[in-house]
């Protein structure tokens, strides 16, 4: 092992292959931060590249991509409130609020920083902890798939803003969007009025450009001329130094978030979307200042950038020990494997070793790499909102034309974003905000494959009940669940005494 | 009173009947998710179509609306997928992007005249043309009458 892991250094530190690796943090960024194009889409592009490279080399390439693009997805999420990638959805609670106040530097310093440590959190795990954390992923089936749903669900009460009815009807619109497509049991083709693109489903990064873009590009040149909140980013001394303080002050929401991120990650299925998404209700639940959070407030960023980059490693943990890729991106890492002959096991360890830990390190030094990026580019790119509203409004349509048609190069995706854009606008105008509807899009298949395999294996086992509350990762999770649902009516009731008590 | 709560909620409403009945062509497995999610959407909506009566709440979410631009916007953007589909993604994004901001700049302190709009929208629409096509090797839609 010893000897091993002396080559990976001597890999690591080739200066070919640093330069590689940190071209391939960048190049993963810039592919992050255009929506439409994820990172799943930027490995399946270079995998073909990197096969003429020492496998070494190709796996540090690939993983600094990785990275890259986990984390370049904050940057639109951030300045134009439209997600990179599906993962940095729960970004843009926070972060465009941020943007709006002017404060875009202290989103994006916040996201870099945040993503530096869930993502070395996350590799970190990935090198040690691989093996045992493997095998408690395994012990998930169905009915803990589903009440992990069901727990993802329950952030609704935390996106609902205004009316929990309204969250609640949001998230039923989004679960029944989920639907739409072959079922996943029985293969019924569901609600896809005869077209045949529908088959596969709707594509979630589609929607959630319609939800979040549209809608916001038609509220910027709704007011009139002149009364627009205008949104500019100036350059501030000390913003950068005063963030990081900030958030090195509250070390408990950063490994929270990476915890959760990395769990989620090594759960196979489970994505980046729904390790933030988790992350940031956990964040939202914890915090003293639960109203200010949607508001803009750095602490929803934090929890959100740490979570999915903290994913990254986790879902890599399934992938190197067992074959099982954690995420759509994993699934491309292990095409990239196999074409050097690497198989995902304990052959990969010895057999393999100074390729395996050449990339384990390499992941470690490829987050720093990105948070240094992050952290010197950011006041860079944060000048982009500092174009007029006239020229952003227009441009920002463009941009999810681009990203809703190249996911699959289909026209029809490019509909399916208008219409759900304008769908998008008139919710938002009527009071339902697109969280809970996007949520409801994510966790649906999930759950539906939780419950209904759930329901056939109590059929076989000849008693639904021990399949759905007799198993003790569901106890746990059903618990959770409850509290989930009991602690913001029992802060709700608490808030409405207090105030009571205020006015006498 | 037709609020725009209530009518909301009757559109969410008449989508719950609408999935509840088309899930009944299909089999017990593939039926039962749709059905439970369009009983959910149905309940709520029905909860809330319920308050909204009784609460009587006047809402006007689109006061201070100016349709003079959100409603050519709208218009714009179905226009510019047509746009799309006819004559392919090229010129479509360049005749999107020169008349919008063109028509946006109007009356705003940084007018743009419609020769710098079109400009500008050329260099935006073949920059990103250039990165997709040549570097991402992302084919952008042609169009059914000419190939660009």
């Amino acid at each position: 092992m010893a000897e091993n892991i002396l080559i990976a250094f001597q890999n690591i530190f080739n200066p070919m292959s640093f330069l590689l690796m940190i071209l391939g943090v960048a190049g993963g960024i810039v592919v992050g931060a255009l929506p439409g194009l994820t990172a799943t889409m930027a490995l399946a592009l270079l995998v073909p590249f990197t096969f003429v490279m020492d496998a070494g080399v190709s796996l540090m390439v690939l993983g600094g991509v990785y990275v890259g693009a986990m984390y370049g997805g904050c940057i639109s999420a951030i300045l134009v409130n439209t997600p990179g990638t599906p993962a940095s959805i729960a970004t843009t609670f926070d972060g465009y609020p941020l943007t709006k106040k002017g404060k875009a530097e202290h989103a994006l310093v916040t996201a870099a920083f945040s993503s530096g440590v869930g993502g070395v959190f996350g590799a970190l795990v990935l090198l040690f902890l691989s093996p045992p954390l493997a095998k408690a992923a395994l012990k998930f089936g169905p009915p803990e798939y589903f009440w992990l749903a069901v727990f993802g669900l329950t952030i609704i009460a935390t996106l609902s803003t205004g009316s929990m009815l309204k969250g609640l009807m949001g998230g039923a619109f989004g679960l029944l969007l989920s639907t739409v497509g072959i079922s996943p049991i029985g293969g019924d083709m569901r609600f896809t009025f005869g077209f045949y693109q529908l088959q596969a489903g709707l594509e979630l990064i589609v929607v959630l450009i319609g939800f979040f873009c549209i809608p916001e590009v038609l509220c910027m040149i709704e007011k009139k001329v002149g009364s627009q909140d205008v949104i500019t980013y100036k350059p501030q001394k000390g913003v950068a130094k005063s963030v990081i303080l900030e958030l090195i002050k509250k070390p408990v929401l950063l490994i929270r978030s990476s915890i959760i991120g990395t769990f989620v990650g090594i759960v196979p299925g489970a994505g980046g979307n729904i390790a933030s998404l988790m992350a940031y209700n956990e964040a939202v639940r914890f915090s003293k200042e639960k109203e200010k959070f949607g508001t803009g407030i750095i602490d929803g960023v934090a929890a959100s950038e740490s979570s999915n980059n903290a994913e990254v490693g986790g879902s890599l943990v399934p992938l190197l020990t067992l074959g099982i890729p954690g995420a759509a991106p994993a699934a491309v890492m292990l095409g990239a494997l196999m074409i050097h002959g690497m198989r995902p096991g304990p052959e990969l360890y010895t057999t393999y070793g100074a390729v395996t830990y050449t990339f384990l390190f390499s992941f470690v030094l490829a987050n720093i790499v990105m948070f240094v990026l992050g952290f010197y580019g950011s006041r860079h790119v944060a000048r982009v909102i500092n174009l007029p509203f006239n020229q952003l409004a227009p441009i920002i349509v463009f941009l999810t034309i681009i990203g809703s048609y190249s996911i699959r190069n289909n026209i029809l995706d490019v509909g399916i974003m208008i219409f759900f854009g304008l769908i998008g606008y008139v919710t938002k105008k009527t009071g339902f905000q697109p969280g809970p509807i996007v949520l409801g899009l994510i966790l649906g298949p999930f759950a539906e494959n939780g419950l209904v395999q759930s329901m056939l294996m109590g059929k076989a086992e000849g008693s639904m009940f021990q399949v759905f509350f007799g198993r003790p990762i569901s106890i746990v999770l059903i618990i959770l669940c409850l509290v989930s649902v009991i602690l913001p009516i029992i802060a709700a009731i608490r808030n409405r005494k207090g105030g009571v008590k205020v006015a006498n | 009173m037709l609020t725009s709560t209530t009518l909301s909620s009757l559109a969410f409403l008449i989508v719950a009947i609408a999935a509840w009945h088309m899930a009944g062509d299909l089999s017990e497995l593939g039926s039962f998710f749709p059905r439970v999610i369009a009983v959910m959407l149905g309940v709520f909506s029905l909860t809330q179509l319920i308050i909204s009566a009784i609460k009587n709440i006047k809402e006007k979410p689109f006061s201070g609306v100016e349709s003079k631009r959100l409603i050519p916007m709208i218009i714009g953007i179905v226009a510019y997928l047509i746009a799309m589909i006819l004559i392919g993604f090229v010129p479509s994004s360049i005749l999107y992007l020169s008349f919008f901001f063109w028509f946006l700049s109007r009356g705003s302190d940084k007018d743009l005249s419609l020769l710098k709009s079109v400009t500008f929208a050329v260099l935006i629409c073949g920059g990103f043309y250039a990165v997709f096509y040549y570097i991402f090797n992302v084919p952008l839609p042609e169009g059914l009458l000419f190939d660009w």
